[in-house]
């Protein structure tokens, strides 16, 4: 009788599932192009808004050694305006940009030189440089791209670039779907970069924003450098300071040519609108782009690691942990089997990270995510941990291993894989609650998986996951020699000098 | 077409009103000549009800997705917090959730929410409370019956908040790692000063000195019914929803709560310029002063939004972002916050920048020169307008989920805005003129007292900030765990009493010459220690060198490990490696060696260490004598030597060695002889009150033949 019962519960769960992925396979309507544009629509008549996203499937791992940093650069410039915005009249302004370009060539070619650079020649380039810029500012009108989102009601106006892509964003109120795409396909069609080198500026102060002053952002950069010999993915998307230094307007074109084709990306727009006539005003807007050959993907496929790698990074700051191991991305088995274990390891209160590292007051966190740094290419299964003083990295590693062994040798309980199934046929229905994270999903799956659908077989693949198939794929992965193992240090000698005067810590 | 049209959105009226700008272009650009329908929307109003208990309900049904929603807010907040208990509230939020209800064991409590894929969450802010439940539609009646449970009932169980206060602790131990954090928590102490909650951070101490007592104190003053609003939203049906309320809150009661009086700030402004060295090549800075206190009629509150738009909040076309970054290159993040909501106190109005260190100077003066502008020179007419009317359309961006329109009328309401705000919202920005914003800006920039916080290496700085006035140089230490407890004043009789008793105690445990002739001892036990996945079997060996080497090693599931300290320094083996011992459990387990009995009593009696007797109490239903004895690291000792055979059945002492103090004690009976001295076979462990370890001594071996490289780091 027990068994009947607990049966039923599970087709229950089961159904209500299916009803909610159905739910979402029945909403979204796909049209593509002629050319190749891909758009992707879900109404919702919630709210009077809409979230319409563009992704190309143009990221960090698309640069080469000379354009590192490129992809992100290019999404910053992607704000200063086209021929007829954020300038008064671009005839007359193009031929300052050039000039502007000609001396930041230069001038980035002699600091290059470092400590043999002639530094008379760089103050003359840069007083060169000023003064174009000046003159730039006549023509130039900062910032009316954005004004005329911002004054229009947008909301969430930004981009975002990965490894893997770069995705623009915005909301805003219905009745400006046409504005947005006017305004998108200007930017797409006549894009101009101009004040390069302010904004590189910027992105040196970014950089240094999320790197050099972050203790996690300085352990990560280090971490994913040392996982990743060969494969692009060990790169930072940001770039190396030295390659930030040698970005120009020329590569940045160059770039957005190769990899923004209507081919190239995914569109989505969700929210309270007509399908007809939102089919219709893309192609007004976006038909007359030519689709063109696509780039290649990367050919270099990271060799399998040989032995464990351990990396330190000394900073003014409490120690951290991260660990990460290779493994396949998808759409292969264990991928899913990998997201299973995610959940199993640090999905809630009940997860056993949370339960018996952090409950027990080894580490304040302990958190694992499967597939960095992208999901285009092999990736990671990645594990990071804070301890808790006087517990230091090395109690959390040990705990964490601890964990993983646990996997490889006893089955995951009925209940434990009921309860992560539970969680993601509730998921299923609370994203479709929100018009972003639709389309943010959406065009994620789309662009990377190469079809949003893939969501729908992920929930198929997670209910056959077995625990024989936790077991198999943690012996796999988990492995000594296939892991890399960062840790920040706390730097000591780091102290003021001078009188002090008493302070608050 | 020369202008812009543009479609503002007047909520909940219906009535669409209609932008024109003026805006003078030289020439028409295509989105110029687009023109847009207008919007009319009517998004649900939330039924506001009220339960029998007084609690309040702002209700919309949304039958959208099978999903069921409450967004709670409780009158209360870390501004109450009292002075030597900074953090009680935040640490009371989250143990009211991990601590489980009364009925409800904490594991048993995740397990249940999330095997149905609900939440139930509690959170803390300075002016109010937060209790939060997420389910889907299916399981409504359950949820609501847990959320009910942790909003009445809840345990607030001991070692739950232990774990919280030592998480706290680590996190003030961290909180020096970030410039921003660092930046601010300086920023605002040096702003509110000793004599405000809004200035005051949680220290080790205060945290240490939270108790479960407080935090149910805390919660039987401001968790009652007439003192909690839900807003509620998803696919109910909201008069069965209200039965089903007035069922699961049957019972509650009313009462009156007497809020305590939060300090008033001096808002004289004491500008200063403050200097934080960190070594890094970006500074963090923070420019700023006091804000402003909002009451229910607050006349200034729209100018001020669009003048704080145009200064710094409104994302990348404020006149911050503007000038430092996209013209000047000298920031990624930069802008301003005014909040304009707090109504207990002034809050505070700061810009924020993080700049490269030898560009330092000059992005504060570029900051300082854009608020100048806003006082000196009433807003373009252009910039005015596009400012309104990014306000006015992105209006429609505070209705799109019916949780957040019910959040926000309760929200309102909480805060005493004007029942109308809503409603006239539009129409009131639009109203709002250039010479409002120079006025307000005038009225709340203060741009000759500013307090300014920079964090980096002034080593770098482009130029010494003492143009900006006289540099305070902070310094921050890392926070230390607070100092032992001194040993009280003792009489003359105390300390005569208490050799008295040290001398019973030697002659029973074997007498002085016997415990002297012990220059090692090696102790193997066999242990079952209190674990959350049950009892753990652990089996040890500790090795004793008086008078201070130690050295122990124990066999668990899990593998084997040992703790090593040669006097002056230690480390740890375990099958990951060598790691050593960071100083602080150094001082412990130099504290352990001097506590090992047959070493401790023979010291006693023959050095100075001051000791007295400090009265008697039971231990296991027999009476004992109080001897108090300093340790090495300074904290205090207590020896409990009984009265009817002298031996010490038990010492308690505090140990501060993870951070936070945590009261341990060791119970010892089944006094052995070994070789003509006694010791004890049994041995249990207590942490604060609970069982920690219970161990049987299987052997003991006193003066062994023990190796050196016993206490060397291996190879």
């Amino acid at each position: 009788m027990k068994k009947i019962r607990y049966l039923l519960i599970l087709f229950l769960v089961a159904l209500h599932g299916i009803a909610s992925a159905q739910n979402l396979a029945d909403r979204v309507v796909e049209h593509t192009y002629p050319n190749g544009l891909k758009l992707l629509m879900i109404k919702r008549d919630t709210s009077p808004t809409i979230a319409p996203y563009i992704l190309f499937k143009a990221g960090s791992v698309d640069e080469s050694d000379d354009t590192r940093g490129i992809a992100h650069m290019l999404e910053h410039m992607l704000f200063k305006g086209t021929k007829t915005i954020g300038t008064k009249d671009y005839d007359k302004e193009k031929v300052v940009l050039a000039e502007i370009d000609r001396i930041g060539d230069a001038l980035d070619m002699e600091r290059a030189k470092g400590s043999r650079a002639d530094a008379d020649k760089i103050a003359e380039l840069e007083a060169a440089l000023k003064a174009q810029q000046e003159l730039a500012k006549e023509w130039i009108v900062t910032g009316e791209y954005t004004e005329i989102y911002t004054q229009h009601g947008s909301t969430g106006f930004n981009a975002g670039t990965s490894v893997d892509y770069t995705i623009y964003t915005v909301e805003l109120p219905s009745n400006k779907l046409e504005l947005w795409a006017m305004l998108e396909s200007d930017r797409l069609k006549n894009a101009v970069l101009r004040e390069f080198y302010v904004e590189r500026d910027a992105v040196k102060e970014e950089r240094r924003m999320r790197v050099d002053t972050q203790p996690g952002g300085k352990l990560y950069e280090q971490f994913i450098a040392a996982a990743f010999t060969a494969h692009p993915y060990g790169m930072p998307i940001i770039g190396w300071p030295s390659d930030i230094a040698m970005l120009n307007r020329r590569k940045a074109e160059e770039f957005f040519k190769v990899h923004y084709a209507p081919n190239n990306s995914v569109m989505v727009i969700v929210g309270n609108i007509n399908i007809d006539d939102t089919i219709a005003l893309i192609e007004k807007y976006f038909g007359d782009m030519q689709a063109q050959p696509l780039p290649s993907e990367v050919t270099t496929i990271e060799p399998s690691q040989e032995g464990e790698r351990r990396i330190e990074v000394e900073f003014d700051a409490e120690p951290q942990l991260m660990i990460g191991y290779h493994k396949p991305t998808i759409p292969h088995f264990d991928d899913y089997v990998l997201d299973m274990i995610s959940a199993i390891l640090s999905d809630g209160r009940t997860s056993r990270f949370y339960k018996n590292i952090v409950e027990e007051g080894i580490a304040v966190s302990a958190n694992s995510v499967n597939g960095y740094p992208g999901a285009r290419y092999n990736n990671l299964f990645f594990i990071t941990g804070t301890p808790r003083s006087p517990h230091t990295t090395v109690d959390v590693e040990e705990a964490i291993y601890t964990e993983l062994e646990k996997l490889k040798t006893e089955p995951v309980a009925e209940k434990e894989f009921k309860r992560i199934l539970k969680q993601i046929d509730a998921d299923f229905i609370r994203n479709l609650s929100s018009n972003a994270g639709m389309a943010q999903q959406l065009a994620f799956f789309e662009g990377i998986a190469g079809d949003w659908r893939y969501v729908l077989g992920w929930r198929e693949n997670m209910y056959k996951i077995t625990p024989e198939d936790i077991m198999r794929v943690a012996k796999t992965y988990f492995t000594k020699s296939n892991r890399t193992v960062g840790t920040l240090i706390k730097k000591e000698d780091a102290a003021p000098t001078g009188d002090k005067a008493e302070g608050y810590e | 077409m020369n202008g812009r049209i543009s479609i503002g959105l007047a909520i909940t009226t219906l009535i669409v009103c209609l932008i024109v700008s003026g805006i003078p272009s030289t020439f028409a650009k295509p989105h110029e000549e687009l023109t847009f329908e207008p919007i009319t929307f009517k998004p649900p109003v939330p039924e506001k009800r009220t339960l029998s208990n007084g609690m309040t309900l702002y209700l919309i049904e949304d039958h959208e997705l099978p999903l069921f929603n409450i967004n709670g807010l409780i009158k209360t907040g870390d501004i109450y917090d009292p002075l030597d208990k900074v953090g009680l509230a935040a640490i009371f939020s989250s143990v009211m959730r991990t601590g489980g209800t009364v009925s409800r064991e904490p594991d048993a409590l995740n397990e249940e929410l999330e095997s149905m894929a609900a939440a139930v969450e509690v959170g803390m802010s300075a002016e109010y409370g937060t209790i939060n439940l997420s389910t889907l539609a299916e399981d409504t009646e359950k949820g609501l019956e847990i959320f009910a449970d942790v909003l009445r009932n809840p345990a607030f169980r001991e070692d739950k908040l232990e774990l919280r206060k030592q998480q706290a602790v680590e996190g003030i131990r961290r909180r020096n790692d970030n410039p921003i954090q660092l930046a601010w928590r300086n920023f605002s102490a040096l702003l509110y000063g000793t004599g405000h909650p809004f200035g005051w951070y949680s220290e080790i101490e205060s945290i240490e000195s939270i108790t479960v007592d407080d935090l149910k104190a805390f919660h039987a003053k401001y968790y009652h019914p007439n003192n909690i609003m839900l807003a509620i939203t998803g696919d109910f049906d909201t008069e069965t929803l209200i039965s089903q309320l007035e069922k699961v809150f049957e019972g509650w009661e009313a009462a009156e709560i007497m809020f305590p009086d939060v300090p008033t700030v001096d808002p004289t402004p004491k500008p200063s310029v403050n200097y934080i060295f960190k070594d890094l090549n970006q500074t963090t800075m923070l420019i700023g002063h006091f804000g402003i206190k909002r009451t229910p009629d607050f006349p200034d509150y729209f100018a001020l939004r669009v003048m704080n738009d145009i200064l710094g909040e409104g994302g990348f076309t404020s006149r911050l972002m503007r000038e430092v970054r996209e013209k000047h290159g000298l920031a990624y993040m930069v802008g301003s916050i005014m909040p304009t909501t707090y109504y207990t106190n002034p809050g505070e109005w700061f810009a924020y920048s993080q700049t490269r260190t030898d560009k330092t100077a000059e992005a504060i003066s570029l900051i300082i020169d854009v608020v100048k502008g806003l006082r000196d020179t009433p807003v373009p007419e252009a910039e005015l307008q596009r400012t309104k009317d990014s306000l006015i359309n992105s209006f429609v961006f505070g209705f799109e989920s019916s949780a957040q329109i019910a959040f926000q009328q309760m929200m309102l309401a909480y805060r005493d805005f004007k029942p109308d705000f809503l409603e006239t919202f539009t129409a009131n920005i639009a109203k709002v003129t250039a010479e409002d914003v120079q006025a307000v800006a005038q009225k709340y920039l203060h741009p000759d007292a500013l307090t300014i916080v920079t964090v980096g290496n002034k080593e770098n700085f482009d130029r010494p900030l003492d143009e900006f006035g006289e540099v305070n140089e902070i310094e921050i230490k890392q926070p230390e765990p607070p100092p032992a407890e001194p040993m009280p004043e003792a009489s003359e009789a105390d300390m005569v009493k208490a050799k008295e008793i040290l001398a019973a105690a030697v002659a029973a445990h074997g007498g002085l010459e016997k415990l002297q002739a012990v220059k090692n001892m090696v102790i193997e036990a066999q242990a079952s220690a209190n674990s959350p996945q049950g009892p753990m079997q652990i089996e040890g060996t500790s090795y004793y060198v008086f008078p201070d080497k130690f050295r122990q090693d124990l066999k668990m599931a899990q593998g084997e490990m040992a703790t090593v300290f040669d006097g002056s320094s230690g480390f740890v083996i375990t099958p990951m490696g060598v790691q050593p011992i960071p100083p602080q459990i150094a001082d412990s387990i130099k504290d352990a060696v001097f506590r090992e009995t047959s070493w401790l009593l023979p010291r006693l009696s023959q050095n100075d260490i001051p000791i007295q007797y400090a009265g008697t109490e039971d231990v296991a239903g027999k009476p004992a004598s109080i001897l108090l004895v300093p340790q090495p690291s300074g904290e205090m000792l207590k020896l409990f030597v009984s009265e009817e055979r002298h031996y010490v059945v038990k010492i308690s002492y505090r140990d501060t060695s993870q951070g936070v103090a945590v009261n341990r004690e060791t119970l010892m009976e089944d006094y052995r002889d070994v070789d003509g001295i006694k010791v004890p076979y049994h041995v249990v462990q207590n942490v604060e009150g609970q069982l920690f370890t219970e161990s049987r001594v299987t052997s003991v071996t006193l003066n062994a033949e023990l190796d050196d490289t016993l206490f060397q780091e291996p190879e």
